[in-house]
């Protein structure tokens, strides 16, 4: 395997969130928090992303974490940091208005969904596949069902369920493909002459 | 050999943090230190737990061994669970079960000597005030075992929509004059078991055993779950002749907390559960309220007195004490103030007067914290006094207390405590630590201050118990609680006063009613000067039989009631009669009451009646009857909500990704290795 195969920035991303689990021992103060991010402890904003309830909630985070970085991290290493940024912007902006309701929230679920929805997009212009569109459908139909019902659908983490972040997660993906179809349509225009 | 000696006096301090300490002793058998008794074997060790319709009802079940050439005394003592009410105490005498009898102290342990010097089989449990249960079990005969069962039921508490179950294990260590008379014997050799049946109509998310991961949780239908830890040793080799030193299945030296999480969007509700023999017949009830979530978060600036304990039974956990008070100290807000005192044999303040809670006031706080080192004895009271003869009178204020709460110099009677914070209008939060703490004394300090205790264990999830502290500190509470039942006959509520109610807490109110019909509810409080009143109507039942230990829990909280009385009023021959006459008429364990267990004929030559064995069959046949109806919904205020808004949740969010997200992880990396294939 050539150095580039090596999916780094992942592999290094999940060490940080298994480092994190096991080595924090008051997780207390590294949890999102509105209040504690608005008086000044500013770090929760990314580092709430990398926290995790438990073991269980861990492991499918490390998991999707895995496969979905290195899908995207094979691209481009900036492609996956451009699309994790989004989703900790996008996650935590919603997060931090009254909206969310929530006075903690742990976890990298939301972002992942960004990072899904932008490698769905990625495998589209590759392969342009129609199995694309029909996993696109499908996570945005999980994730409206999750809303709706207020439920995650199989994991039961030790934390209720907070599917929003899914959708702001979603919506942190759109932002990343509208700008990539953007700088597309400008080289065009560049290679058109205009 | 004395028949009981109280056992053990024990802290384990914590405040707001993971760092614990390995206890110093735990539940177990015990035997006089330095003498040449021989040890007893805990060979099982079995706990199952029922929790439905608001209460637990907790049996241990246990079997010691003898593998000596002696008759011994068996003498096992275990923390004080939580308003726990002992009600049934059980030996197996001739291989039958035989229920004991609840008698005053003194008469039941003078016949335990009686018996005992007869050679005959008895069996006493007795309660060491706030610390432990003992039991002393005669004869464990020469290479016998002999079976003893206990059962306690206690009201289950939901906060902020969890719940929360300790089988408490642990013990602190502090008294070191009992320290050193006992040792103890806390290995299970054979068996070890912890059963947990839980029933609800109100829909939970999850079980949660923080510090017993290996425990078995599995939900068996809607509303049902279960909860188990087993632990069994090997079965012995075939043909193996040889002796080898016992193994140990367990260690119970380790509290087993268990929580549950309701759904969120739970509706504010009121609860009844009753028990009513037929018409004609005295009622009682246990009403439960859960309400809504409509106080509002705390935002002026407050005066804050934190009084730390820094005696000699805080070494090994003071790091961890500063490390709790710095996090308790950024949680408050710029216009916040705050002090801090410490004590020991005396108490002094490290801060220069109120100081505004900006992070340099806070880093030189704690550095000056970091400088002193634990040691000496606990004056409580004169930290306390400090504490409150510091505050300014022209803000809002309020106490945050972490002791072992064990005070041994200078006042030490609960009455001057109590006396001390009825004369300033502040508020007290204790955090009760482990539990050997003297939690009668910290509870009853918060009840006068309407403040709150909030106990923890050893083995509690602490971010939660965080997180649990933080919401009720910084929102208001419902003051001046009153609470009327028009329509129906009440009488001998209790607890007689509210207080207050906090973020998140229920109200648990025991009573006798008398007739049936509708009743109107009415509850009347402020909350920040505004009159506040919520109100129902519901049904008491004409009879209701499926809940006999209503009446325990009812004369236990009634009992509690007049331990508050007789703590504030000093000693008084009346309510200690009172105590020990509830406790009688309902079979518990108290600090003036014991139970005893003899041979059947000897309960008749001896002319005790028996009760109590009437009514563990009553309850017995209850439990089998409720096993065989489904979950019950106990919620009486459907027709007329009480509260308009959910029930308080801790507002905590997650989501992770789960197999469902494998339907598409799959085939994206499928169609990433084709592509990949293509492209080379």
């Amino acid at each position: 395997m050539t150095e580039k195969q090596i999916p780094v920035l992942t592999i290094g991303l999940v060490t940080t969130l298994i480092g994190l689990h096991w080595l924090v021992v008051d997780k207390t103060l590294l949890y999102f928090s509105a209040a504690d991010i608005w008086s000044g402890e500013v770090w929760r904003i990314i580092s709430g992303h990398l926290m995790h309830a438990d073991l269980q909630h861990l492991m499918w985070n490390c998991l999707g974490l895995a496969v979905l970085g290195s899908l995207l991290e094979s691209q481009s290493r900036q492609l996956l940091l451009a699309t994790s940024g989004a989703g900790i912007l996008f996650v935590s902006a919603l997060l931090l208005t009254p909206f969310s309701q929530l006075d903690y929230y742990c976890g990298l679920s939301g972002v992942l969904n960004t990072l899904l929805l932008v490698a769905l997009w990625s495998q589209w212009k590759l392969t342009r596949s129609r199995w694309i569109i029909i996993l696109a459908f499908g996570s945005i139909a999980k994730v409206l069902i999750e809303v709706s019902q207020g439920i995650s659908m199989v994991t039961q983490i030790s934390w209720p369920p907070y599917a929003w972040s899914h959708v702001a997660g979603l919506t942190g993906g759109l932002a990343i493909i509208w700008i990539q179809s953007r700088g597309s349509q400008d080289r065009n225009r560049v290679h058109a002459g205009f | 050999m004395k028949p009981l000696k109280p056992i053990t006096l024990g802290v384990i301090a914590l405040f707001f943090t993971t760092l614990w300490i390995t206890p110093i002793c735990a539940a177990g058998l015990l035997t006089p230190t330095g003498s040449n008794l021989p040890q007893l074997e805990i060979r099982e060790h079995h706990v199952n737990v029922v929790i439905e319709d608001g209460y637990a009802i907790t049996s241990v079940e246990q079997v010691f061994a003898n593998p000596h050439a002696n008759d011994l005394e068996a003498i096992y003592s275990f923390p004080v669970p939580e308003k726990a009410a002992v009600g049934e105490f059980t030996y197996w005498i001739d291989g039958l079960p035989v229920t004991g009898e609840v008698l005053e102290k003194q008469q039941a342990r003078e016949i335990y000597q009686q018996e005992k010097q007869a050679g005959r089989e008895t069996a006493l449990t007795e309660q060491d005030s706030y610390r432990t249960f003992d039991i002393a079990v005669y004869p464990v005969r020469a290479g016998q075992d002999v079976r003893i069962s206990l059962t306690y039921i206690q009201p289950v508490h939901i906060d902020t929509s969890i719940g929360r179950y300790v089988y408490p294990l642990e013990e602190g260590g502090v008294d070191e004059q009992k320290m050193s008379f006992w040792s103890y014997q806390d290995s299970v050799e054979a068996s070890f078991s912890f059963n947990l049946s839980f029933r609800s109509s109100s829909p939970i998310d999850e079980f949660r055993l923080p510090q017993h991961p290996q425990a078995n949780i599995q939900q068996v239908s809607e509303g049902e779950w279960n909860v188990s830890i087993v632990s069994e040793a090997p079965p012995a080799e075939e043909g193996s002749t040889t002796s080898t030193t016992p193994a140990v299945v367990y260690r119970l030296n380790k509290d087993i907390v268990v929580y549950w999480r309701q759904s969120q969007g739970l509706p504010g509700s009121v609860e009844l559960v009753t028990h009513k023999e037929g018409p004609g017949q005295r009622g009682t009830f246990m009403l439960t309220l859960t309400p809504g979530d409509d106080l509002e978060p705390i935002t002026r600036g407050r005066d804050w007195v934190f009084i730390l304990d820094i005696s000699g039974s805080m070494e090994g956990k003071f790091h961890s004490l500063i490390e709790g008070v710095n996090r308790g100290l950024a949680k408050l807000n710029p216009d916040d103030r705050f002090r801090i005192i410490l004590f020991n044999n005396q108490p002094r303040e490290i801060t220069h007067g109120f100081e505004n809670a900006i992070p340099e006031n806070v880093q030189n706080a704690i550095r000056i914290l970091e400088s002193n080192h634990p040691n000496s004895g606990t004056n409580l009271f004169a930290g306390l006094n400090l504490g409150i003869h510091s505050l300014d009178s022209d803000r809002s204020s309020a106490l945050i207390l972490v002791t072992d709460g064990v005070a041994n110099l200078g006042y030490t009677e609960k009455k001057d405590f109590l006396d001390l914070l009825e004369q300033t209008d502040v508020r007290l939060f204790s955090f009760v630590l482990g539990n050997s703490a003297n939690r009668p004394l910290l509870e009853g300090m918060a009840r006068v201050s309407n403040g709150f205790a909030i106990n923890v264990s050893n083995s509690d999830d602490i971010a939660g118990k965080l997180i649990e502290a933080t919401s009720r500190l910084t929102h208001e509470a419902l003051h001046d609680i009153d609470l009327r039942i028009t329509g129906v006959k009440t009488g001998d509520l209790t607890p007689e006063h509210f207080g207050s109610l906090y973020r998140g807490q229920q109200l648990i109110v025991f009573g006798h009613y008398w007739g049936s019909g509708e009743a109107s509810l009415s509850l009347d409080g402020k909350i920040s000067g505004r009159n506040r009143n919520y109100s129902t109507v519901f049904e008491f039942p004409e009879a209701a039989t499926l809940h006999p230990e209503i009446e325990r829990l009812w004369a236990f909280a009634k009992i509690e009631s007049l331990q508050n009385r007789l703590d504030y009023f000093g000693e008084d021959a009346d309510i200690e009669q009172a105590i020990t006459d509830v406790a009688v008429e309902n079979g518990l364990v108290t600090d003036y009451t014991s139970m005893i267990v003899l041979r059947e004929e000897r309960f008749q030559e001896l002319g005790i009646k028996r009760l109590n064995r009437s009514r563990v069959e009553k309850e017995q046949l209850a439990r089998q009857e409720r096993m065989l109806k489904g979950v019950r919904n106990n919620r009486v205020d459907n027709s007329q909500p009480m509260y308009a808004k959910p029930r308080a949740n801790h507002g905590n969010g997650g989501g992770a990704f789960d197999p469902w997200m494998l339907l598409v992880l799959l085939p994206l990396m499928i169609l990433q290795l084709k592509a990949g294939r293509r492209d080379q």
